[in-house]
């Protein structure tokens, strides 16, 4: 208790030395969390705008040429299961079921594209059936309902409707509201699209029942698909995610998908790496500085401990004094900083990110100066007290 | 430095502050400059590459130019366009936010064979293989085989799809309109806004489509692959084109320009903002310094001016000290980070994965070293001036 209130009436003593010390311990501290906050947000802007750029597939296994596509329909002149020009195998609903469980994929969705004559002698056209209810899985790999520039989009479970591209609409003179006669049944144009390149890129788009129910297959089969939407967890799970999908759908698989995936990966991982850098090099300054700062303090006051032990004051007496200053300057200082911090958060760029810190970055943040400053302090009061008080008193 | 050396101990731990401040800061903007360089390199390309086209409105026009019309036609992505003169291109060319514009054939073509394939060609200036790489083909997509050279006549390349489903290998032979082609690699572009089943020359495609149509084509083609200066004004090379080829216009590309620039625009601020701190926090710690030490000073100073030395003198005498101190700091701070790089190699800024910015050169360590010396004699002017101004009397009795 006595080296508590000595050490006290120390600090109020030397008021603007005490200052110094609090005010350096503060900064150190406030520079370490605010590096921290906008570094962490810099990965964080990073990933929340980049997470999931490229990471869209549309995966498909090719028909073989002596099989065929069109070897199944009906009508093979005219009509076949086809992806980026080529015929296509069909693939068993279940396994799209399969990739849903991979943890590296966010959403898979059947797709069924299907190239038809609607009139003969005129030219094809590709229509795309999708389901309705799985918005992540079609959003990036077909169309999103932000793309639609007229009319609406498909509802989940609506029959009986279409949705144009809007080139495509331009072409044929196809307006919002038009019917369109597909086989033996008529879509009503309900949205005309404008998407930008899209790996599941078609004419017109559909519910997949619809489309289904449009296709004459030689035997019937239930529930036709060619292809399947794919929506990565992010782009650095994209690479996994194909493996996970050539597994699944076979070796002979084909993904159509974008390359800008690899830019992002990179650029997340420079911020990534950049934000851990500086949170260390924030460490190791406040380690540094409240290093420096104690020990320019205790090599200051080397005469006041030759006084002090000239007076009959016992080593131990003297260092717990001057450990319980260190410890009271520090804790003032890092309250200083915690304030200044509180309040920032309510302001300007940092405005909430005090919540948004890590527990380990304020504990090591509040943490280390005690540490840099205990330690200091054991090493220069160790080196000083080996000293006699005539010795210390006569170096000055 | 009479006094730098009276005081060996309390120098070190100052000598100690400036180094530790310095080497903070040239290690903080090292790695920023380089993360800001790094993602602007990653992005800066990213998705800004578009494919321009004119939508042939009127069906009978393609009637009237392709002998059948019902298969085959110029359609990018299934959509029937339009040729328009290669002088339009040109012009593309002169937008401030083109990076570069080259033209592109893409034609349907009936391939009569056992199936009847309607196959899609696409045609290409292979000496002008760099500016279409992100719109069509490049070496990153090959699977096997190698590029279209210019000298190359009649080399094709395939498409991974189309070969698998044609069972077609690089060194087979592909024959199209009496015309024997060799298949000299097998390409996988995945999304891309040129896409086709077969790659050739452009002069080659024109041969090859010439013969499908009931009038040659001039000095035309149906699509133009823009390269887009950077995907920040992608949305403005894509404004310039659309106007260039008219109404009926239209562009088919990626919309990973968006969040790319958006990306580059939010690290560029973050970076900026860390930018600051590190300069604030530079001046601050450099500031506290000079405080502290000033403050332990403050009985030696009161002496000083008891004894009649002047404020200039005392002044002079301080920053003279500060100097040596701070130059010191920052000098052994810049041999240590100069030894460092000697022996091992590899830049600092590979450390956060760009390896091409590295700002640890003799010259910015330089600069380093006078904005650290600059920074002390400043704080340590503003905190003397304000100590100096208090009588001698007044600095003695608080002692």
């Amino acid at each position: 208790m006595g080296s508590l209130f000595y050490a006290w009436k120390e600090i109020k003593r030397r008021k603007l030395r005490s200052w110094g010390i609090i005010l350096s311990y503060g900064s150190a501290v406030l520079i370490a969390l605010l590096l921290s906050i906008s570094s962490l947000s810099l990965t964080k802007e990073a990933e929340s705008t980049l997470w999931d750029i490229g990471a869209h597939t549309v995966a498909y296994v090719p028909s073989d040429a002596m099989q065929g596509c069109c070897s199944l329909v009906v009508n093979p002149d005219d009509e076949g299961f086809f992806m980026n020009n080529s015929p296509t195998q069909l693939i068993p609903y279940s396994l799209v079921e399969e990739l849903r469980a991979s943890s590296n994929i966010a959403d898979a969705s059947a797709y069924l594209l299907y190239r038809v004559r609607p009139i003969p002698g005129r030219p094809t056209w590709l229509i795309g059936g999708f389901e309705t209810d799985r918005p992540k899985a079609f959003s990036a790999t077909m169309a999103a309902p932000s793309q639609i520039i007229q009319g609406r989009f498909l509802s989940p479970g609506e029959k009986g409707k279409v949705m144009v591209e809007d080139d495509f609409a331009r072409i044929h003179k196809i307006e919002l509201g038009s019917k369109l006669a597909l086989s033996d049944k008529t879509f009503e144009v309900i949205g005309l699209l404008q998407a930008p390149l899209r790996p599941g890129k078609a004419n017109l788009y559909m519910s997949i029942h619809d489309l289904q129910n449009l296709v004459k297959m030689i035997d019937p089969i239930e529930n036709p698909i060619n292809a399947v939407l794919i929506e990565s967890k992010g782009a650095l799970y994209h690479k996994a995610a194909h493996k996970d999908t050539q597994d699944i759908l076979s070796k002979l698989a084909v993904f159509s998908s974008y390359g800008c995936y690899a830019a992002g990966m990179e650029a997340i991982g420079i911020t990534r790496k950049t934000s851990s850098m500086l949170f260390i090099l924030a460490l190791l300054l406040i380690f540094g500085f409240s290093v420096k700062t104690q020990s320019s303090s205790l090599i200051e006051r080397k005469r006041d401990f030759g006084i002090l032990l000239a007076l009959a004051w016992t080593k131990g007496q003297i260092s717990k004094q001057a450990f319980l200053e260190s410890m009271i300057l520090g804790f003032f200082g890092s309250l200083l900083a915690g304030i200044v911090i509180i309040i920032l958060s309510f302001f300007g760029p940092f405005q909430g990110m005090w919540q948004t810190l890590p527990q380990t970055t304020v504990i090591l943040s509040f943490g280390l100066p005690y540490i840099g400053s205990g330690m200091a302090g054991i090493a220069n009061l160790v080196s000083i007290l080996r000293l006699q008080s005539a010795d210390i008193l006569r170096q000055i | 430095m009479f006094n730098l050396l009276r005081n060996k101990d309390k120098s070190f731990w100052k000598i100690g502050g400036y180094f530790l401040v310095f080497a903070f800061f040239v290690l903080a903007l090292n790695w920023l400059t380089a993360s800001k360089t790094g993602v602007e390199d990653s992005l800066e390309k990213t998705g800004s590459q578009f494919a321009g086209f004119i939508l042939a409105l009127d069906e009978s026009k393609n009637s009237t130019l392709v002998k059948n019309a019902s298969d085959e036609g110029f359609y990018v992505h299934n959509n029937l366009s339009e040729p328009f003169p290669l002088t339009l291109i040109e012009q593309i060319k002169q937008s401030p936010y083109v990076r570069s514009a080259s033209p592109f054939l893409s034609f349907k073509y009936l391939w009569q064979n056992k199936n009847n394939r309607i196959l899609q060609i696409g045609g290409f200036e292979p000496k002008h293989i760099k500016e279409v790489q992100s719109a069509a083909c490049s070496d990153t997509d090959l699977l096997a085989g190698r590029l279209i050279a210019p000298e190359d006549k009649f080399k094709i390349l395939l498409e991974e799809t189309f070969a698998k489903t044609e069972n077609l290998f690089p060194g087979d032979y592909l024959t199209l309109n009496q015309q024997v082609y060799e298949v000299i690699g097998i390409l996988s572009p995945g999304t891309r806004p040129a896409k086709a089943d077969i790659y050739m020359s452009l002069d080659e495609a024109k041969k090859l489509i010439n013969s499908r149509l009931n009038k040659e084509l001039g000095e035309e083609v149906n699509m133009v692959l823009v390269d887009g200066l950077n995907s920040t004004v992608n949305s403005l090379a894509i404004e310039d084109s659309k106007k260039i080829l008219g109404p009926q216009s239209s562009v088919v590309g990626y919309g990973c320009y968006q969040p790319a620039s958006l990306a580059v625009k939010k690290t560029q601020s973050i970076t900026h903002l860390i930018w600051y701190i590190v300069l604030i926090s530079l001046v601050l710690l450099m500031s506290l310094m000079q405080y502290s030490s000033m403050m332990e000073r403050k009985k030696e100073l009161g002496i000083l001016k008891a004894i009649s030395w002047s404020d200039q003198t005392i002044m002079k005498h301080l920053l003279r000290e500060v100097s040596i101190e701070a130059l010191l700091g920052s000098v052994t701070g810049s041999i240590i980070a100069m030894l460092f790089l000697s022996i091992f190699p590899l830049p600092i800024s590979a450390i956060i994965g760009n390896q091409s910015t590295e700002l640890l050169k003799p010259l910015i360590l330089l600069q380093a070293c006078f904005l650290t010396w600059l920074i002390a004699c400043l704080t340590a002017w503003i905190w003397s001036f304000l100590l100096l101004r208090i009588k001698p009397a007044d600095i003695l009795r608080t002692i």
